[in-house]
């Protein structure tokens, strides 16, 4: 008989259980501990005008000495530029790469985003150099957003201008995925043994793939160029779990069934993203919560309307106050997470002082389909590069800035990045 | 009729240019540069693209400019235009490219059912595939992100291991913490030290889904009974596997000295709902208890769980009624059962060794039952079958046996007014008996592989034959040479072969289709080539054996009609009503959609199931019986359950299954007027006339409006302002005609649907205002409601619909978007259609004997 339940989340009041069992030490004593960053994207912009701590953002306000809130940013690039239609794709599309993305259902073209630029530099530290989620698994039918792939809505996470970093959906096996699991309760010879067999079937078929190159057009090479960036990527991930292994855990994430919960799948994903944190398996992290132009009902949040109807508020007060309700429970779950990184020690500070995380949306008014001065609170102290606490008025200031900084504190630096014009050095 | 007005414009060329003259130039020619867009001067091929795309969708010169070419003339001048950018000849058109793609979710999953036997989906923890043009297998579009290859590592691991047993599955054990596991809805949560509560009011339950490996397994629960009342009997803790109830315990245990319970239960092979649960006391007289709206007898203590542990698969050989036993030992004899009751006693069921009753026993577990008048059941879920696993341990001297369970006391009473007591009836769903003593056996291999088998212990046979069917080739001495580099021979066989077999699943050449390159030149494909198209067009998974010997043989396109109609009436051909149909009429999505349960409390998943359900069968059947496909649109029939016919107000209709009805006397017809796209249509909290209008011009039409220009005002959803209708709202916002130039086009169709609510039921209210369900389109046809709308879609819109279609399964066969030049094969396939009645094979083998299907384009190197 299938009756109504809820999945139930990793640990309640208690700090992440399986933790308690852990095989080693993750940092030792002493050690300076690694910065981290990660990137949250909440879609339909914000009603801009509750955007306070007194308002929309009352849940941070227990965090506000961890956090800055800043105004002023924009992305000009995810503006229409004569391509018409199409701002939500556009929005989601240029949120880390500050690019302008092609207009088209099937070519796929925008930037690298910028947790897949800090990945290149510094995720062979770790055994995943990168996590993406999402809540979204993504659209199993129909056309997107006016002409564009679906893929710039699905995907924020950018590994190069035409590959999305898909994002992994199922808690579950996120989980698995932290802890290299294979099957239910694999041993770890049998984990050394199926890790050899993988790295001498991916030299194998490395070897077919160039053999099969030759016999290829330019767009067909094109696109096996992506098997043998995955082939490589994951030999490398091979390597590392031999000399990193990962922590046992103790414990498993159930399924979920036929009644879901939107606020346990987004805390779930917070746990997740703190303890791949926490036990150093990445120090970047992007999650999409739901994807720009979505139309998911908030019935749990008391408005049964879509978000992306209720959206497009046309300045009516009560449209205006539902949007603010949807953005204010978002934000909740935001506290939640702010609250799981700050309960993990790390040395004389938590987690989240040596991390940056960044949470917004990619528009500003939804009715306007508005990209400048987007909602944006950036929060933790970047291992002491960040000064949070305040609110940070830029003057129209692409985001891209922003990201500039980021990166020089992730020691992944660079010139420029997207449309920047600069740095934002007014978090330090 | 185009064919002859190009001819003509090839003779007179500079003849078109005056329709251009004459109803462009005035915004965009002649010195004004409207949009930056001058159509005199020098124009690049995208900007040609998108003054093809204008005219021919209507939306230049705008609606409301007088001065409008006539149809033949849009014709002219987009054929014009197309001769002079892509030197396009009607007569030989470019076939285009696809772009090498690799398998999508769907077509791994398939293509591992086929190849190896096992249907375990390893593709649905793949993350999602990337769509284009409204299809997921757009080659240009998916891509393989270094995710999708760790997934692909893992899974070919575990299809051989399930493959390719090479010993029985190791017993492990796992405990699962109950605050870890998915809990009952309204359970009170964990008090902080790991126990958790369950009490009967809503039968609160703990559970997991777990992947198993069949046999028996032994269950542990640590727990105990916090009774109510002194002299309470102990709690039942049950135990179930999915739907079935396994065994139970008395928990007599107390919270001083908890207890640890245990049992052996069968558990089958695959992922498997375990659950440990309060359950009511269900059986004899105890089902004509309810109380809030459950059915049987709310026991009144609490039981306390810590863990639940599973250990298995244990020791012991799970066989068929008919068996043999070798040596004397102890069996297990288990019977799946459930029964109707009647009269003052129950049901009973014997067990017989061949012939010879062993035991009886009563059997209470209840079947399906009907809600009495006046009932308010909490929901249907709770009337169903529980069937139970009824067990007897005994000991068996060696021979041949034959267990069986029979029904020894059928009984009816007819005139009694309560119809769950009329007939005494016995189900038995499944008999099983486990050897306990006998070692537990190796998994037997699937079909596919054991086959493959036969071969051994000639490793190269055996990956010759393996590698030829999953990379859908010949396969070359030298390729089964390198291959062989992966075998260990200082291994047993089964355990060194999968190896190479595990290559031969994470190669290009599994996880690609295309096809080699030559460049610039036109030419058909390769019968291996085509084999492949057509089976993934068609099946979503890998030529079988019949067509893969035709394409090497060369007799492939000598035998094409043949081989379509066969597959066409495969099995296998239901995944082109899943993943086509589900992705033309967009029905895959309604797993995401969630309608308002305050406005529409009638909305539950058994109804959104058979939505879906109606119209994958619907799509079935015209495919099946191959029909015209204009019945896709205005077919007088469809197929419903009870559920869904109490829904369309459809009598006569009893039970979970589809059956065909009449739609004769309804206001339905056609796919237009099913649920499942009239509640995709919709707003949570309302009809969308607008997206309904939308999608009948994008999926039925081919004509998508384009997109809103930013800034566009929303309706106001709040009902103390409402003046009317929603029809009538929208039309005070019609007025501006800015708007009304797109919406003219949509909203006229979506009115016409207004009598069915935001979940497809009809209504002829809509609150206390009356419906106007009257329209007409910007082509002037006009209309009263959804059947006249069906019709005009069936007559004057026809060929739009077909040409619709068409271009749809050409985008979903090829992988690809169209381009202008496919133009020219789209009007064949129309024509060849129309002179077969525009039956379904009709279009389908047009599409596979069209040049882009049929050729491709080479390119550089």
């Amino acid at each position: 008989m299938h009756r109504r339940t809820l999945l139930r989340g990793l640990g309640t009041a208690v700090a992440l259980p399986f933790l308690e069992s852990m095989a080693r030490p993750v940092f030792a004593a002493g050690k300076t501990y690694p910065k981290r960053m990660a990137f949250v994207y909440t879609p339909n912009g914000a009603n801009m005008a509750k955007w306070t701590l007194d308002d929309t953002l009352a849940p941070l306000v227990p965090h506000q000495k961890d956090l800055s809130i800043i105004s002023g940013l924009n992305h000009k690039n995810a503006f229409g530029l004569a391509d018409g239609g199409g701002d939500h794709a556009r929005a989601s599309a240029t949120y880390l790469t500050g690019v302008h993305p092609k207009k088209s259902a099937s070519e796929i073209h925008t930037g690298i985003s910028v947790d897949q630029l800090a990945a290149n530099k510094i995720g062979d530290k770790t055994r995943l150099p990168s996590l993406e989620l999402s809540c979204d698994r993504g659209q199993e039918a129909g056309s997107c957003d006016s002409g564009y792939s679906c893929a710039y809505q699905f995907n924020i996470s950018w590994r190069s201008p035409s590959q999305p970093m898909n994002p992994e959906i199922e808690p579950k096996l996120v989980f698995e995925r932290l802890f290299a699991a294979g099957s239910d309760g694999e041993s770890q010879e049998a984990r050394e043994r199926r890790a050899e067999s993988d790295q001498s079937v991916l030299d194998f078929v490395l070897g077919q793939a160039k053999t099969l190159e030759t016999k290829l057009g330019a767009t067909d090479k094109r696109k096996l160029d992506e098997y043998f960036t995955a082939i490589r990527d994951v030999e490398r991930r091979i390597k590392m779990n031999g000399t990193m292994p990962p922590p046992v855990p103790d414990g498993a994430v159930g399924d979920f069934n036929a009644d879901y919960s939107f606020e346990r799948h987004m805390r779930l994903m917070f746990d997740l993203i703190t303890l791949s944190f926490q036990t150093d398996t990445t120090r970047i992290a992007t999650f999409l919560v739901s994807h720009d132009g979505g139309n998911r009902p908030y019935p749990f949040a008391g408005v049964p309307q879509g978000h992306h109807h209720i959206s497009h508020h046309r300045n009516q007060p009560e449209s205006l106050a539902k949007l603010a309700t949807i953005d204010k429970w978002h934000v909740t779950q935001f506290a939640y997470f702010l609250e799981k990184m700050k309960s993990v020690q790390e040395g004389e500070g938590t987690l989240l002082d040596n991390s940056m995380i960044l949470y917004g949306a990619g528009i500003s008014d939804p009715d306007a389909h508005s990209h400048d001065n987007l909602p944006t609170v950036l929060a933790g102290r970047g291992g002491g590069s960040i000064t949070p606490g305040r609110q940070i008025k830029a003057d129209s200031v692409p985001m891209t800035n922003l990201f500039v900084s980021l990166l020089d504190r992730m020691e992944a630096p660079v010139e420029s990045f997207g449309d920047s014009t600069g740095k934002f050095e007014a978090i330090a | 009729m185009r064919v002859l007005i190009f001819l003509l414009a090839a003779v007179s060329a500079f003849g078109q240019q005056p329709l251009l003259k004459k109803y462009c130039y005035g915004c965009h020619g002649n010195g004004a540069k409207a949009g930056g867009v001058a159509l005199d001067g020098e124009i690049d091929k995208s900007t040609w693209e998108t003054v093809i795309h204008h005219v021919s969708t209507h939306e230049m010169p705008p609606e409301n400019v007088k001065l409008q070419p006539t149809a033949a003339e849009r014709d002219s001048i987009t054929d014009w235009i197309a001769g002079q950018i892509y030197k396009y000849d009607p007569k030989h058109p470019d076939p285009g490219r696809v772009t090498m793609r690799r398998l999508n979710r769907s077509e791994y999953n398939n293509t591992i059912r086929d190849l190896i036997g096992i249907d375990f989906h390893p593709a649905d923890d793949f993350p999602a595939d990337n769509s284009g043009y409204g299809f997921d297998d757009i080659g240009d579009v998916l891509s393989l992100p270094p995710l999708l290859m760790e997934k692909y590592l893992a899974a070919a691991n575990t299809i051989l291991n399930k493959a390719i047993a090479t010993e029985a599955v190791p017993s492990k054990t796992v405990r699962y913490k109950a605050n870890l596991m998915e809990v009952g809805f309204n359970a009170d949560g964990d008090r902080g030290d790991g126990w958790m509560p369950l009490t009967a009011l809503e039968e609160d339950e703990l559970a997991m889904r777990v992947p198993f490996a069949g046999g028996d397994y032994t269950i542990r629960v640590q727990a105990f009974n916090r009774a109510r009342g002194a002299n309470a009997e102990p709690t039942i803790l049950t135990c179930m596997v999915d739907d079935t109830i396994v065994t139970d315990w008395k928990i007599t245990a107390v919270e001083a000295s908890p207890g640890v319970y245990e049992a052996r239960i069968g558990i089958p092979e695959g992922r498997h709902r375990i659950s440990v649960l309060n359950h009511r006391i269900r059986g004899g007289k105890n089902e004509l208890q309810m109380r809030n709206g459950r059915i049987g007898a709310q026991q009144p203590g609490t039981i306390w769980v810590k863990w639940v542990e599973l250990e298995g698969p244990v020791k012991g050989a799970t066989k068929s009624p008919n068996f043999t036993v070798p040596k004397e030992g102890d069996y297990l004899l288990r019977a799946t059962a459930y029964a109707q009751q009647a009269g003052p006693d129950p049901a009973k069921m014997e067990f017989r060794i061949d012939g010879t009753a062993v035991t009886s026993f009563d059997v209470l577990a209840p079947a399906d039952m009907k809600a009495l008048p006046g009932q308010q059941v909490f929901s249907t879920e709770l009337l169903k079958a529980q069937p139970r696993v009824y067990e007897l341990k005994t000991h068996l001297t060696p021979g041949e046996k034959h267990f069986t369970a029979e029904f020894t006391n059928p009984f009816s009473d007819p005139a009694n007014t309560n119809p769950n007591l009329r007939v005494r009836q016995l189900h038995v769903d499944h008999l099983e008996v486990v050897g306990i003593d006998e070692p537990s056996p190796i998994p037997a291999m699937p079909e596919p592989v054991r086959r493959l088998m036969t071969k051994k212990p000639n490793a190269r046979a055996v990956l010759a034959d393996f590698a030829h069917r999953a990379w859908r080739r010949p396969v070359t001495s030298a390729e089964i040479d390198q291959l062989m580099t992966l075998y260990k021979a200082d291994a047993p066989f089964e355990t060194a072969i999968k190896q190479p077999m595990k290559a031969v699943l994470v190669s290009p050449y599994f996880l690609f289709r295309g096809e080699p390159n030559r460049p610039d030149a036109i030419q058909p494909i390769s019968d291996i080539a085509l084999a492949s198209r057509l089976s993934y067009f068609l099946w979503s998974s890998m030529p079988d054996d019949e067509l893969l010997g035709l394409a090497e043989k060369g007799t492939l396109r000598n035998n094409l009609d043949a081989q379509v109609k066969r597959m066409l009436a495969s099995p296998k051909a239901q995944a082109l009503v899943e993943n086509f149909a589900g992705q033309w009429l967009e029905i895959r999505n309604l797993k995401f959609i969630a309608p308002d349960k305050t406005l529409y409390p009638d909305f539950d998943e058994s109804l959104r199931e058979a939505m879906r359900k109606e119209t994958e069968m619907f799509f079935s059947s015209i495919m099946l019986e191959d029909r015209s496909v204009v019945d896709f649109v205005n077919a007088d029939y469809t197929f419903v359950n009870e559920r869904l016919a109490k829904h369309y107000g459809i009598p006569d209709v009893t039970g979970p299954e589809f059956r065909k009805v009449s739609l004769e006397g309804t206001p339905r017809r056609g796919v237009l007027t099913q649920a499942s796209v009239l509640t995709l249509t919709s707003n949570p909290t309302r009809t969308s006339p607008v997206k309904r209008g939308k999608w009948v011009l994008e999926d039925l039409l081919g004509t998508p409006p384009p997109p809103p220009p930013p800034d566009v005002p929303a309706l106001k959803d709040d009902p103390k302002h409402a003046t009317g209708t929603l029809r009538q709202q929208m039309e005070q916002h019609r007025a501006n005609p800015v708007c009304a130039s797109c919406h003219a086009r949509m909203d006229p169709i979506g009115f016409g649907l207004e009598n069915f609510d935001g979940i497809g039921a009809y209504r002829s209210k809509e609150g206390t205002f009356p419906i106007d369900a009257s329209g007409k389109l910007t082509s002037g046809e006009s209309f009263q409601g959804a059947s006249e709308l069906s019709n005009i879609l069936a007559t004057s819109k026809r060929d739009q619909f077909v040409r619709c279609l068409t271009e749809k399964m050409m985008i979903y066969a090829l992988g690809r978007g169209l381009e202008y030049y496919d133009r020219a094969a789209t009007d064949q396939i129309m024509a060849a259609a129309a002179r077969n009645n525009y039956k379904f094979s009709s279009l389908v083998l047009g599409v596979i004997k069209s040049s882009p299907f049929e050729q491709r384009h080479g390119e550089t190197e």
